[in-house]
C-alpha cells in the first residue's frame, strides 16, 4: 500500500502527515495536488489522505469548497471503487461534505477553538493520547444515523478520559456521543478529528499516533 | 444569655447536620449485552424511615427522588423500581400518611448502553429521613456508577 497526501490551498498539516507516514512509519508517500484531475498510479489498495488545515480558507463552511476540487472528484471515485481514504480534521470535514461519510462537523459547543491533547478510545478499548486542534469539530448526526453507526460498528474513536471512560468532561467539543472518528459502512473510508500524525515521533514525546496508524490504517481496518 | 442561646442553636443545628441515618451504596449489575441494573441501596438506621418515590396525597414528607444527568450513550429503561418492604404509615397526631421504608431499600434503574463502551451514569438523589419524633432536613447526594460496556 502506498499513500497519497492531497494538498489543498490552506492545508497546513500536509507536511506533518507526509513526514509521519514516510519517516516515522516508513511508508511510500506521494504528494497529490488539488487541481490535478487524475490519480495516476493509485489502485484501491492505496490510501488517499486528506490532511488537516483550512482548505480554500474554509470559507462558506469547512470543507465545503474543497469537496468540489478536481482532485476530490477522483477521490470520490477512488472510494466508490473500494479504495482507501483517510481524513484528519479538515480532511474529516471534507469527507462529510463529500458525503463519503455521514454527518457533519459543527462549531465546537463552547464556541472556541480547542488545541490540546485529548484521549480517545477505539472499539477494542485501547486508549490513545492524541492532540486536537479545531474550531469546528463537534460531530453531529441525527439520532437515526447515530444508531445506524453504532449498529454497524462504524464509530471508531470516542473521546474519553485517560482510563478509557467516556464522560462528558472528556468531550472537548460537544460531539454527539463523544464521537471523534467514524468509518463508512464499507469500511474503506475513515475520518477523525484528532491528529495522529502529530503523535508519531519520540521527539514529540508521544507515539500513540503510530499505534493508531498501524492498527487502523496500515492493518486490516481499511478494507480495500 | 443571647450568646448562650446562639451557641445552643449552632450546636443543635450541627448535631442535626451531623446525623446521617441513611448510608448509600451504588452498583451496576450486568443483565445482558450492554444492559445493566443500576442499584442504589439505602441502608437505614433503626428507628428512622426513608420515603418512597410515590406518596399519598396527604403526605408531608419529601419523597425520595432521582435526577439522572444526561448521557447520550445511556438509555434509561422504565422508571426507578423500588425493592423493599414498604410500610403504609399513618401519623395519628398530624393526621397524615406516608409510604416509607425501614432498614433497607433498593432503588433499581434499568439502563441500556447504545454502544459497547466504558461510561458512567451520574446524578443526584434527594431524600429525607424521619423518626417518630422528628425529620431531618432534606439532603442531596451525588452518585457516579461505572458501566463497563
Amino acid at each position: 500500500m502506498k499513500f497519497g497526501v492531497v494538498v489543498f490551498p490552506g492545508s497546513n498539516c500536509d507536511r506533518d502527515m507526509f513526514d509521519a507516514l514516510s519517516v516515522d512509519l516508513q511508508q511510500e508517500v506521494h504528494w497529490l495536488w488539488h487541481k490535478d484531475d487524475r490519480l495516476t498510479g493509485f489502485t484501491p489498495e492505496d490510501c488517499i489522505v486528506l490532511p488537516g488545515g483550512f482548505s480554500y480558507g474554509d470559507y462558506l463552511r469547512c470543507g465545503a469548497i474543497a469537496r468540489f476540487s478536481p482532485m476530490m472528484q477522483r477521490v470520490i471515485e477512488h472510494a466508490a471503487a473500494g479504495g482507501k481514504v483517510f481524513g484528519v480534521c479538515n480532511g474529516f470535514q471534507i469527507l462529510c461534505e463529500s458525503q463519503l461519510l455521514p454527518g457533519a462537523l459543527l462549531r465546537n459547543a463552547q464556541q472556541q477553538f480547542v488545541c490540546r491533547n485529548v484521549h480517545i478510545t477505539d472499539p477494542e478499548g485501547q486508549v490513545y493520547r492524541i492532540p486536537v486542534a479545531h474550531g469546528e469539530g463537534r460531530y453531529y448526526a441525527d439520532e437515526a444515523t447515530l444508531d445506524q453507526l453504532e449498529l454497524n460498528g462504524q464509530v471508531l474513536f470516542r473521546y474519553c478520559d485517560a482510563d478509557g471512560m467516556i464522560t462528558e468532561s472528556a468531550n472537548p467539543n460537544g460531539a454527539c456521543r463523544n464521537i471523534a472518528g467514524i468509518r463508512n459502512a464499507a469500511g474503506n473510508v475513515i475520518g477523525m478529528m484528532p491528529h495522529p500524525e502529530r503523535a508519531c515521533s519520540s521527539s514529540l514525546s508521544n507515539l500513540d499516533g503510530k499505534s493508531l496508524f498501524r492498527k487502523w490504517i496500515l492493518d486490516a481496518s481499511l478494507v480495500g | 444569655m443571647r450568646l448562650l442561646i446562639s451557641i445552643a442553636i449552632v450546636l443543635i443545628s450541627q448535631v442535626i447536620h451531623a446525623q446521617n441515618p441513611v448510608s448509600w451504596q451504588f452498583q451496576a449489575l450486568k443483565k445482558g449485552e450492554q444492559e445493566y441494573e443500576v442499584i442504589l441501596r439505602a441502608t437505614i438506621q433503626p428507628g428512622w424511615h426513608l420515603y418512597s418515590q410515590q406518596q399519598p396525597k396527604d403526605a408531608i414528607a419529601i419523597p425520595t427522588s432521582f435526577q439522572f444527568n444526561n448521557n447520550p450513550l445511556v438509555v434509561r429503561l422504565k422508571n426507578v423500581k423500588e425493592v423493599g418492604k414498604m410500610q403504609k404509615y399513618t401519623d395519628k397526631t398530624l393526621g397524615v400518611t406516608a409510604h416509607q421504608y425501614s432498614n433497607e431499600v433498593n432503588f433499581i434503574q434499568a439502563v441500556k448502553l447504545r454502544a459497547k463502551v466504558k461510561t458512567a451514569i451520574t446524578g443526584e438523589i434527594e431524600y429525607q429521613v424521619c423518626d417518630d419524633e422528628k425529620c431531618l432536613p432534606p439532603k442531596k447526594i451525588p452518585f457516579t456508577i461505572a458501566l463497563n460496556g
